[in-house]
């Protein structure tokens, strides 16, 4: 038994000696730590913002100015998503000899560390790539999407809570150069450095040519690359540079994109009805409007940004009837909320509840036009629902009606 | 074979900072603690069995395929660019580098494309989502990347001849 665990040992050594670069040192792990850090920490709030917006509980206040809140929120979310793929991979390159150390357990404290690094490992690992593939619309997994990402977020935070408190010690003797100077200095003291340092940590990283500098230079150089290259569907002074975003500012009908088509949710043939009418209610008062009777009601014109989930943003000019007068027309109180309807039956889309915040605001509108043209069939023809501030996925699309609760 | 509670303390002492340890550790167990409750509260069985599959095999994929194949890629780089000078190593790896990161991020996108495009395996009708022609994009990206390192590594070259040739000659 002994000679086994000797020989595995020997083993593990022989390639962790393999793996080892002089290039992997607790500094570098330090300072990219630093950074996934927070990434992490900014699309952890970020995502807890738009959760809670989507969702959202008594307390909470919810913004409607800026009217870019949520686009710029959610752009930073899923653009610091994108940076922390790089960095997220660095970081556990430069950790990766850690993964041999042998023997694999030393007491029950040590086994529940290592657990809680390898769930940390794998919920990141998750994370990044299903919030990835659902800006492409892709969902190649057995699971929901919205529940999962949310509470891998959790799980994320909370073994990063855990991790620093861990390494503590570690992160404040790497955390300059001048202070990972005097840890060096402190270990070689000793006459014997403790068991726990692998031998590659302890070499300065001074080879010319590639040096932790290099490295760290080509590592933001990359990181801004993908950065600058997909931030463009969020932010209008990058479009041009969006060469691997899934989404295009000023592409699709009437210069907006779409998140959901008419054919996807089922609702061609009754938005283009004729007999087509939105009823407004308010408990036993109940009124019923056609479009021309909409489009007699006093109009109002705002930009405002459609700014969804997923990342993508995009401001346009939208025409219609403020939520507040036709809640007026049935005589309901200003400050109750709302449930919408559309005409797509069932799931996220089909119905949404507006909190008084936004149907006291003089610019949510039941929108009839955008960008100067009556909305195209696939942005919700005959009304839809904007707001400021909101997540696209409440901006309800083809409304057929509008309750008072 | 019983495993100790805990290994020997390094230290006695406390650290300067520990009640900062203390407490991000505290705040660390308790958000997993509601991590746990909400997997266990909003997801249904079948689809958190298919959560720890995926955990799994990010873990074996990663650890087991990608990394041990970058650090053959590091390693069999050092020895095709052995000959040259030790900053051009450095924009050869930088370059790689960089061109790989891009790489990493793109690929997903190429596959989605080919996967939802009209006609694909689960074709969608949203033809504002994968405009792109990302492939194409990926190409040119490369190329740029690859003349301006050609560029950068010749000069150094001709640049620390140069010098060296002045040195020898004043």
């Amino acid at each position: 038994m002994d000679r086994l665990t000797t020989l595995l040992q020997q083993r593990m050594e022989a390639v962790n000696g393999r793996f080892s670069s002089r290039l992997r040192s607790k500094r570098l792990t330090v300072v990219l730590g630093r950074w996934l850090g927070m990434a992490f920490t900014v699309c952890f709030l970020t995502g807890l913002f738009s959760h809670l917006l989507q969702d959202p509980p008594g307390w909470m206040l919810l913004p409607t100015r800026p009217v870019w809140v949520y686009a710029a929120t959610q752009g930073i979310h899923v653009t610091t998503g994108i940076a922390s793929i790089p960095l997220l991979a660095a970081k556990l390159w430069s950790v990766f000899p850690e993964l041999l150390r042998w023997p694999p357990l030393k007491s029950v404290v040590h086994a529940l560390e290592r657990g809680s690094i390898a769930l940390f490992v794998s919920a990141s690992l998750v994370e990044v790539t299903i919030g990835l593939l659902n800006t492409f619309q892709w969902y190649p997994w057995p699971f929901s999407f919205k529940d999962v990402h949310y509470w891998l977020g959790w799980v994320i935070i909370g073994s990063l809570a855990l991790h620093i408190a861990v390494k503590l010690p570690l992160i404040r003797a790497h955390w300059s150069r001048r202070s990972e100077a005097s840890a060096i200095a402190g270990e070689a003291a000793e006459a014997a450095p403790e068991p726990d340092t692998v031998p590659a940590a302890m070499a300065p990283a001074t080879r010319p040519g590639w040096s932790r500098r290099g490295f760290l230079a080509a590592m933001t150089a990359g990181t801004g690359v993908v950065v600058l290259t997909t931030a463009g569907q969020s932010v209008a002074w990058l479009a041009g540079l969006n060469l691997f975003a899934p989404r295009r500012m000023d592409a699709g009908p009437q210069g907006v994109p779409v998140n959901r088509t008419a054919a996807q949710a089922g609702v061609e043939g009754a938005a283009l009805a004729p007999d087509w009418v939105l009823t407004v209610s308010s408990g036993p008062v109940q009124k019923t409007l056609t479009l021309s009777q909409l489009a007699a009601l006093p109009q109002h014109s705002y930009g405002l940004p459609i700014a969804c989930v997923e990342g993508w943003s995009q401001g346009a000019q939208w025409r219609g009837v403020r939520i507040r007068d036709l809640m007026a027309l049935v005589g309901a109180p200003a400050d109750a909320g709302l449930q919408i309807s559309s005409m797509e039956k069932g799931g996220v889309y089909g119905r949404s509840f507006m909190p008084a915040a936004y149907s006291q605001d003089d610019m949510t509108l039941l929108a009839l036009e955008l960008n100067g043209a009556p909305l195209n069939l696939d942005h919700g023809y005959p009304a839809r629902i904007i707001a400021p501030g909101r997540p696209g996925v409440l901006q309800t699309k083809w409304v057929h009606k509008v309750e008072v609760i | 074979m019983r495993l100790p509670l805990m290994g020997p303390p390094v230290t006695m002492e406390r650290g300067p900072f520990w009640w900062v340890r203390a407490a991000l550790g505290a705040l660390g167990v308790a958000a997993l603690g509601y991590a746990v409750f909400g997997f266990l509260a909003n997801v249904p069985i079948a689809q958190l069995v298919g959560v720890a599959a995926w955990l799994a095999a990010a873990l074996v994929v990663h650890d087991g395929v990608l990394v041990p194949v970058t650090t053959l890629a590091g390693g069999g780089l050092s020895r095709l660019t052995y000959g040259l000078r030790p900053v051009q190593q450095g924009i050869v790896r930088g370059t790689l580098l960089v061109g790989a990161v891009v790489t990493l991020l793109a690929a997903p996108l190429i596959r989605a494309q080919q996967v939802l495009q009209p006609g694909g395996l689960e074709s969608g009708a949203n033809d504002t989502v994968l405009q792109g022609d990302y492939l194409h994009a990926l190409g040119i990206f490369w190329l740029v990347l690859v003349v301006a390192a050609a560029g950068f590594v010749a000069a150094v070259g001709l640049y620390a001849r140069r010098s060296s040739v002045k040195k020898t000659r004043p």
